[in-house]
């Protein structure tokens, strides 16, 4: 699925220059459930972005689906970004102003889906993860649980390949929790490919292998155990 | 994809209401200014467009170089002979203009607007004809085409073809028909038209072979394809040709478009007065610059809001939005807001527009629902300032990186912020401006009011007679009537009155000084004439009957030299070379004829002081007074009687008269007013401009304060924990206004750096349309800048302080 070599992110802010990532290795195969962990500042963050198609590289090579990226403009990425990736936050980030079914609508749009097979999608998903009877609802009338559970809705409502989680369960009680980790892995036995940046070593478990990061490097790799679909680089 | 735009514009308009409303009320009130200034521009240029031929129909105008007087009309010969010289002159017509004549039936009659015409006139000017034959309804004498309200006032109905009128008590006329009123956007204002025949045999050929009577429009329809390079080229030689060899040294011809003459025309004795090119832009700029105000605030506050859009706009990257679709977007919901307050502009326009038109002085119509080219203008205008206001945050939003925001470090561009500042700068700079170029203006229109005529204004009532009948013979006889009433306490007659135009010259020449001789005024006044209105004499006496000399015998072929007196004013004397002393004694002597071959002389009796006769637009000029003859060149000498009045019983006094007048003038109408309303009359427009100019200025500083109200209450609000902690550290109140109140006074002092030299400009050209003005004092620039700065320090203080007083607990909550 994709392939880090050598890979670098330097951020300069007036006279300060900070090193983020430091000479990365990476090789994620699809069909995958990885998790990344470290402490704060240790870069796992700038990895999701860049693994995301959401920032470039400083230097360094970064194959996604077989195609190199790292030197992609940002349309070229978002292009990408849109038929392959979903998101899921630790803060959600739903939009205010639009209800449940908006907000899992807004991939669609982007992608051009006819308003009546969009219908359809959204609600399957809204099915899927079982919100369906607050699909009017705004973000704000929503528990943190319950909010969570529509952001995944809008992260898989557009079949993306991959799916990128930066702590999604940090705003989260342990059963809200638990109810997240379970259709992450549930989306894994279907095939997407799940990378997670987690704090919490009870929800390591859940994937299959875990990398540990420190200052910019990757440490270590551990699996924890066997990928359940098969695999292929 | 819309549906989804509008529900969340929509939200975000209701959640946010103070924003909403700032933006949506500065948006509203500046676009309510501009439309109406565009109405009033559109009206200003629009004038003369109506007539089939516009575009060929030209005015021709005559110059006299050596006495700098720049006349609209010109020489009676002129037309006829244009169209023998240039074979692109199709047709050539007269209006000969102004004043008013008496017309009437039995029953009804009264002072009009009734011009002698040629007949061809209405082969260049298409007007509506309601009856009559436009090919031959002013070829014979004795004939008068009237105005639809004219024939309504005389006659009830609109064909009263064949019906008769008499002219000036004497003169009969049969009407020929009659045209549609005409609309007040042409220059062309008239009651009636004669022929040229009637006054031709009525004051005889000379009055159509004079090229001294400089009264006739003369207007030209030339061939299609055609200009005037032609006509130009010869302005000079022309008079040469046919004039006399070598006058076109002195005189020239001056062409105009039809459509040029309401804005670019102002020469002397015009048909109607013209409008001022320099008011329509003023105007047209003050307009723009306080929308391009409102549209700043409308920048200011998206983009220092921008932190509250920046984790939608990184959602929806992340969702697949481009940053194109993005920039839709937030365009899409400018032109939203756009169009909202277009809509409520217009609801303000309705409430302002009565009182604007009271103020230009025009009839102006705002038909956004009959008209389309209205509705479609609001409608374009909508989306021009959506676009234009939306641009810059469109841009500066969309550029948000999803990996940023979506951690919450929405900050961005202390470039922004520095690109908000000097955009408050701006904005201060035209407010300021605009109040010193307002407070300029009322200073000048103040000073016309109050500056020391010369003479004394108050309380004189004026009694205007007929061209041709002047006060009438027994104005003598009249006068002791009129003086017999206790409260009337002078009476004078003259030929003008100080507020007429004056642009007759006569040949003089005086002692010591260039025996060719050099053109003076002539002001032609009876003996009580400095005394009816306090001027002072300087040296030597005013007019007195003691003296027979003292009323100027006119010259004929039997004397051709004859004996009069004279009174210079100061300047005269000046001119001539003498304090008003050295002047008394001197010999003066005024030319009949051409070279003094007829001439009046006689000694200068005495020397007054000058006084402005005309507004203050026109630099005083040097007169030589004269008692004339009842009547000068077959007409009565004096037209004007000035009476000076006591303030009792003002209502008894005017109907006494009234009576007198009636009783010496029975067919005359009386025409009766103050001499202090023609004085308002003069610099109404002045005036007028100066209120609209005020207002204008105080909604620009409203637009601009509005603006400021918005960024203060966003920074404050973002700056809350600061305030906070200021306070737990042991700030007070005070101190956090300062802290506010200072960084913004810093950029109102700024714009002053702009304001002040755009201003001095400004007003620098705008007061040299006065022969008299005021100094642009530092107090006027120091006052403007002041003013701007108290309202600025007003309305950010009071929001800072409302900030300022919350708990330290609260501010420091949500950490």
């Amino acid at each position: 699925m994709l392939k880090l070599e050598n890979l670098n992110k330097v951020f300069r802010a007036s006279e300060v220059e900070t090193t983020a990532l430091n000479s990365v290795d990476l090789h994620i195969r699809a069909g995958e459930f990885v998790a990344i962990m470290g402490p704060s500042g240790c870069g796992k963050s700038t990895l999701l972005n860049i693994i995301g198609l959401l920032d470039n590289p400083s230097s360094g090579s970064y194959r996604f689906l077989d195609e190199e990226v790292s030197t992609y403009a940002e349309r070229k990425l978002a292009r990408l970004r849109k038929k392959n990736i979903g998101f899921i936050f630790q803060s959600f980030n739903l939009i205010d102003e639009l209800t449940v079914f908006g907000n899992v609508e807004l991939p669609l749009l982007y992608q051009k889906v006819s308003s009546a097979e969009r219908r359809t999608r959204v609600e399957a998903m809204l099915d899927k993860v079982g919100i369906m009877s607050r699909r009017d609802h705004l973000p704000q009338q929503l528990s943190g649980g319950q909010q969570q559970r529509v952001a995944v809705a809008r992260a898989i409502v557009g079949e993306p390949k991959m799916i990128l989680a930066d702590e999604p369960t940090g705003n989260l009680d342990s059963a809200n929790g638990e109810d997240v980790m379970n259709m992450l892995v549930a989306l894994n036995a279907e095939g997407t490919t799940i990378i997670m940046v987690t704090h919490s070593h009870p929800h390591a478990q859940y994937a299959q292998r875990t990398v540990r990061m420190l200052d910019g490097k990757v440490l270590t790799e551990s699996t924890t155990r066997v990928p359940l679909a098969a695999s292929h680089a | 994809m819309l549906r989804s735009y509008f529900a969340i514009t929509l939200r975000h308009l209701t959640s946010h209401k103070l924003y909403s409303a700032i933006n949506i009320v500065g948006l509203a009130v500046g676009l309510a200014c501009f439309i109406l200034i565009a109405l009033f521009v559109r009206h200003e240029l629009s004038y003369d467009r109506h007539y089939a031929n516009a575009d060929r129909i030209y005015r021709v105008s005559r110059d006299f170089l050596n006495q700098n007087l720049y006349l609209a009309a010109n020489a009676p010969q002129v037309a006829g002979l244009l169209k023998q010289d240039f074979a692109e002159v199709e047709k050539a017509a007269r209006i000969y203009c102004c004043g008013s004549l008496i017309v009437g039936t039995e029953d009804l009659s009264s002072y009009e607007r009734a011009l002698p015409a040629d007949n061809e006139l209405f082969e260049i000017f298409d007007f509506e004809w309601l009856s009559g034959d436009p090919a031959s309804a002013l070829v014979e004498p004795g004939t008068i085409v009237l105005t639809e309200s004219a024939s309504r006032k005389y006659f009830g109905r609109t064909d009263p073809i064949g019906e008769s009128l008499t002219l000036e008590n004497q003169i009969p006329l049969r009407v020929t028909g009659v045209i549609r009123d005409l609309p007040d956007t042409t220059h062309l204002q008239f009651d009636m038209l004669l022929s040229m025949p009637t006054t031709v045999a009525a004051y005889g050929r000379s009055f159509v072979e004079n090229w001294g009577s400089n009264n006739f429009h003369t207007y030209v329809l030339l061939a299609e394809g055609a200009d005037t390079s032609n006509i130009d080229a010869q302005a000079n030689s022309f008079f040469d040709r046919h004039m006399a060899e070598g006058s076109g040294a002195s005189t020239r011809l001056a062409t105009y478009g039809l459509t040029d003459i309401h804005l670019q025309s102002n020469r002397d004795f015009e048909i109607s007065p013209s409008g001022s090119l320099g008011t329509v832009y003023a105007f047209g700029a003050v307009g723009a610059f306080i929308l391009l105000i409102a549209c700043i605030n409308f920048m200011n506050l998206a983009t220092a809001r921008s932190a509250q859009r920046a984790k939608e706009v990184g959602v929806r990257k992340v969702a697949g939005a481009e940053r194109w679709q993005i920039i839709v977007q937030f365009l899409g919901e400018t032109v939203l807001l756009a169009a909202v307050a277009v809509a409520l502009a217009v609801a303000l326009i309705e409430l302002m527009l009565p009182t604007f038109n009271a103020y230009v002085q025009q009839d102006l119509t705002f038909d956004y629902l009959g008209d389309l080219r209205v509705l479609g203008g609001l409608v374009l205008l909508a989306v021009v300032v959506g676009l234009a206001a939306g641009a810059y945050p469109a841009l500066f939003l969309s550029a948000f990186q999803p990996s940023r925001v979506l951690k919450g470090d929405a900050t961005r561009g202390s470039a922004a912020a520095r690109l908000r500042r000097g955009l408050v700068v701006l904005q201060f700079a035209i407010s300021i401006a605009l109040i010193i170029s307002t407070a300029i203006v009322l200073e000048q229109t103040r000073f016309a009011r109050t500056i020391e005529l010369g003479y004394d204004r108050g309380q004189i009532a004026v009694l205007a007679g007929s061209p041709t009948g002047g006060l009438g013979p027994q104005w003598e006889s009249m006068k002791r009537r009129l003086l017999a009433h206790p409260e009337i306490t002078h009476v004078a007659g003259s030929r003008l009155i100080p507020g007429n135009e004056h642009t007759d010259a006569v040949g003089i020449r005086a002692e010591g000084g260039d025996p060719e001789g050099r053109p003076m005024p002539p002001m032609y006044v009876d003996f009580d004439f400095f005394e009816t209105y306090g001027i002072e004499l300087l040296a030597g006496r005013t007019f007195s009957e003691d003296f027979a000399t003292d009323r100027g015998a006119e010259p004929d072929e039997d004397n051709p030299q004859t004996a009069g007196a004279f009174v210079l004013n100061a300047l005269a004397a000046r001119e001539l070379g003498w304090t008003p002393e050295e002047a008394v004694g001197r010999w003066f002597e005024v030319a009949r004829a051409p070279r003094f071959g007829r001439s009046i002389r006689g000694s200068i009796v005495g020397v007054v002081a000058d006084i402005h006769f005309e507004s203050l637009r026109n630099a005083i000029k040097p007169f030589v007074y004269m008692v004339p003859q009842a009547e000068l060149g077959g007409f009565p000498a004096l037209r004007q009687a000035s009476l000076r009045l006591t303030e009792n019983d003002l209502g008894a006094t005017l109907d006494y008269i009234d009576s007198v007048w009636a009783e010496y003038l029975p067919d005359v109408p009386v025409q009766r007013r103050f001499l202090e309303s023609d004085f308002e009359a003069l610099y109404l427009r002045e005036e007028r401009q100066s209120v609209l100019l005020s207002a204008f200025s105080a909604l620009a500083i409203f637009v601009a304060c509005l603006g400021l109200l918005g960024l203060t209450s966003y920074t404050t609000e973002h700056r809350r924990k600061e305030i906070g902690v200021r306070k737990v550290l042991g700030g007070t109140v005070w101190n956090i206004v300062r802290l506010f109140t200072g960084e913004f006074s810093g950029l109102v002092i700024a714009a002053n750096v702009i304001a002040w030299p755009v201003a001095y400009f400004l007003m620098q050209s705008w007061l040299e349309n006065f022969a008299y003005r005021v100094d642009m004092g530092l107090i006027t620039f120091a006052g403007g800048a002041l003013a701007a700065l108290v309202v600025a320090l007003l309305t950010v203080g009071t929001i800072a302080a409302r900030a300022a007083c919350a708990k330290p607990g609260a501010l420091l909550r949500y950490e």
